[in-house]
């Protein structure tokens, strides 16, 4: 299935650094390939074996497209994403191919790290709400909320007692909303307070809770309910992929499906769709209060997607970007968080690339004029 | 050999570059070539550098204390070797993941905020073209906003290394050739004017000063540093071989009374005729304290090697961060041990911080 010589070119500086070997790379591109296939059966199982298209309608459809980029994709990916549909849509693209070569393409992997750390986001973004950072450690130092005056740990202790509420966020390697610690003034004590800032490790942040938009906090009170857009930069201009509104759990303080929440696509004009998918491909139509989703209008969600595509113009390197954004009380977009590997959304807002995928696959894997 | 051992011989191989190759195999043919003008060390200095290393776990040659003590005549053993700082120190102390993108000029303004930096009116970033503030901009835009000025610098952004590709460009400008000859990641910057003391080294270069920092329980000091003087009629002061070097005490901030070229050989003037030795670089509290500022942006080093020039007004901006290699063989050459009065101090914090 996989070509390994463009692998080897646009995976060297990701996983690598200059630093591992071939064989390394291709161990970790195959675990990757069985992950995902793993992944896709265990989803088609849960909802039933997905679309029951013929091998030989694959054949004419997907095969075909496929076959002038060099790929043979796995049919079951197919069956997951085109539930409900009335044929085999061959614009989307398998998680594998996503990971291992349109994300390493397009994006200068070789960079995440230093533009993926919460630190940075204020030298990085202006022009943009960020939540209230109290106090953020980088490479091991303290330093007050606005990142520009070095402090000490003790003077870092006594600004986050002054608070009531603290959310300790990884500045750096997070994911899937791992490694976050909630701080309450009324049921912490001060060494709950020691224990945190002690486990949180060299990079972080603590920040004041965002206060959301009341229409948002309806959904599910205990989380921050963030929207999720994806923007592309290509050929000049900055598109939006697709946008989600992410709903935490109830109960749950964070949003990501993989936490248990669920995510609702949202129409361009900012209304929700009908259903909303969790991590088990359930669809469900409204929330475990009866909100009805099909209801809701995301609040401002025009400056959302304005901010992100501005946002995006000032991040180097990186061309497909997930940015994550809560909406405040008085309707301005807050930056929570971006991240430069997002998740496809396909199942809940169809093809990646829309009508683009032609141009796009075209350049990823024919043309290849990207300077990098 | 053990696959450790072969790692690291890699790594130091990656990370000491081709010119720095050539100075190191110098120094190796100065040891082994002219034993009668290079004076062995006593036993008790050969002694006194052993044990020093040998206290933070480095058993070392002395070789390069002999060369270091011939060429600045001042002895202490606290002059370091390469393998010692690339294999061990800097590879546990820096982030070596994300050197290239803090290091990269286009958006070294966003990085050390709090320093002075160049103005850059262009920037190119993996082919995407934007403004000054990061708006993007067509080609024929980025045309028009050159023509607001007479004279321009055009530096590629990313992986350089000795001046290579930086050019001063004047009126009528041809975007399409610039954006053709640099490809990507580039940056169109206004010219800096340099101090008139500075240019006194040699007036068609802008010669910065090479400053060598480290960031220790939260406070950056400067450690060594060197001027730069570029070669007559050039305007980069890193590009070429007849360039020379003159060391700084990093205290007082006066230049020494020797200079060296890129082949180590000694002199005491420079083409310019200018006196230097003894004589003050200009402004240099203000550079130490825009250094430290600098420093402290960019926590995730614990050394940072900044190019920085004394403007016209007497104000250090930061040219350039170099995180990677600095070349610790022209610092220690012109005058005083690479990790400065810090030695100690840097050395007792390696072992407690190593990864």
């Amino acid at each position: 299935m996989f070509d390994k010589k463009p692998l080897q070119r646009l995976y060297y500086k990701d996983f690598t650094n200059g630093r591992i070997t071939k064989f390394n790379l291709l161990v970790r591109i195959r675990d990757i390939r069985k992950q995902k296939d793993r992944d896709v059966k265990e989803r088609l199982k849960l909802i039933g074996g997905g679309y029951p298209g013929s091998r030989k309608e694959f054949k004419e459809t997907v095969l075909t497209y496929w076959d002038k980029y060099g790929f043979k994709p796995n049919i079951d990916y197919y069956r997951l994403y085109c539930v409900g549909k009335d044929s085999f849509d061959p614009r989307y693209i398998t998680d594998p191919v996503w990971i291992c070569y349109i994300l390493p393409y397009f994006n200068d992997l070789s960079m995440r790290r230093a533009y993926d750390d919460k630190g940075m986001y204020h030298r990085l973004f202006t022009g943009v709400k960020h939540p209230d950072t109290v106090i953020k450690r980088m490479g091991g130092y303290f330093y007050n909320g606005d990142g520009e005056q070095l402090i000490s740990a003790e003077d870092a202790k006594k600004l986050c007692l002054k608070e009531e509420a603290l959310i300790f966020k990884p500045a750096l390697d997070s994911s899937k909303g791992k490694g976050i610690k909630f701080y309450d003034r009324t049921s912490c004590t001060e060494k709950d307070l020691n224990d945190i800032i002690a486990h949180a490790g060299r990079n972080f942040v603590a920040q004041r809770l965002v206060r959301q938009h009341p229409y948002l906090s309806a959904l599910n009170e205990s989380s921050l309910n963030t929207i999720r857009v994806i923007t592309f930069h290509f050929k000049g201009e900055v598109h939006m992929l697709s946008a989600l509104l992410r709903i935490g759990a109830d109960g749950a303080k964070v949003d990501n499906t993989s936490a248990g929440g669920s995510a609702v696509p949202i129409r361009p004009d900012g209304r929700l769709y009908e259903k909303s998918v969790n991590r088990k491909s359930e669809w469900v139509d409204e929330t475990a209060k009866g909100v009805k989703y099909r209801d809701i209008q995301v609040p401002n969600f025009a400056d959302v997607v304005d901010t992100a595509k501005r946002l995006h113009c000032q991040l180097p390197h990186l061309n497909i970007i997930g940015w994550d954004f809560a909406v405040e009380e008085d309707g301005s977009p807050v930056l929570v968080e971006f991240n430069v590997r997002p998740e496809q959304n396909q199942i809940s807002c169809g093809p990646t690339f829309g009508d683009m995928t032609d141009e796009v696959l075209d350049e990823a894997f024919i043309k290849k004029t990207l300077r990098q | 050999m053990g696959i450790k051992s072969v790692v690291r011989r890699r790594l130091e191989n990656h990370h000491i570059k081709k010119a720095h190759k050539r100075q190191l195999d110098t120094i190796r043919q100065h040891i082994a070539a002219s034993k009668e003008n290079i004076a062995p060390l006593s036993a008790a200095q050969d002694e006194e550098a052993k044990a020093y290393w040998q206290r933070f776990g480095f058993d070392i040659k002395t070789d390069w204390h002999r060369f270091f003590y011939a060429m600045t005549g001042r002895w202490t053993p606290q002059y370091i070797t390469n393998s010692v700082f690339y294999r061990y120190i800097q590879d546990s102390l820096n982030d070596r993941r994300i050197t290239s993108a803090w290091s990269d000029k286009a958006y070294l303004d966003r990085f050390v905020n709090a320093a002075r930096t160049p103005r850059c009116v262009v920037r190119n970033t993996s082919g995407r073209l934007s403004n000054e503030s990061f708006e993007l901009i067509s080609p024929e835009e980025a045309e028009s906003i050159m023509n607001r000025y007479d004279a321009l610098v055009v530096k590629p952004a990313l992986f350089t290394s000795k001046g290579k590709g930086v050019r001063l460009i004047k009126k009528p400008y041809d975007f399409k050739a610039v954006d053709r000859e640099y490809k990507s990641n580039y940056v169109i910057q206004l010219p800096i004017t340099q101090h008139k003391d500075m240019a006194q080294l040699n007036s068609s270069s802008v010669n910065t000063i090479r400053v060598n920092s480290v960031l220790l329980d939260g406070k950056a000091e400067i450690m060594s540093c060197f001027v730069k003087v570029g070669k007559q009629g050039e305007f980069a002061d890193n590009s070429g071989h007849e360039r020379y070097f003159i060391g700084i005490d990093p205290q007082t901030g006066k230049y020494m009374d020797y200079c060296i070229d890129h082949d180590l050989n000694k002199y005491t003037s420079i083409p310019s005729g200018f006196n230097f030795a003894g004589q003050p670089v200009p402004n240099f509290d203000q550079l130490k304290e825009t250094v430290a500022k600098a420093h402290a942006c960019i926590p995730h080093f614990a050394f940072a090697f900044w190019d920085v020039c004394v403007e016209a007004d007497g104000n250090a901006t930061i040219i350039e961060a170099n995180l990677d290699t600095p070349n610790i063989i022209v610092a220690q050459a012109t005058g005083f041990p690479f990790l400065g009065e810090q030695t100690e101090q840097i050395m007792r914090y390696y072992q407690t911080h190593r990864k």
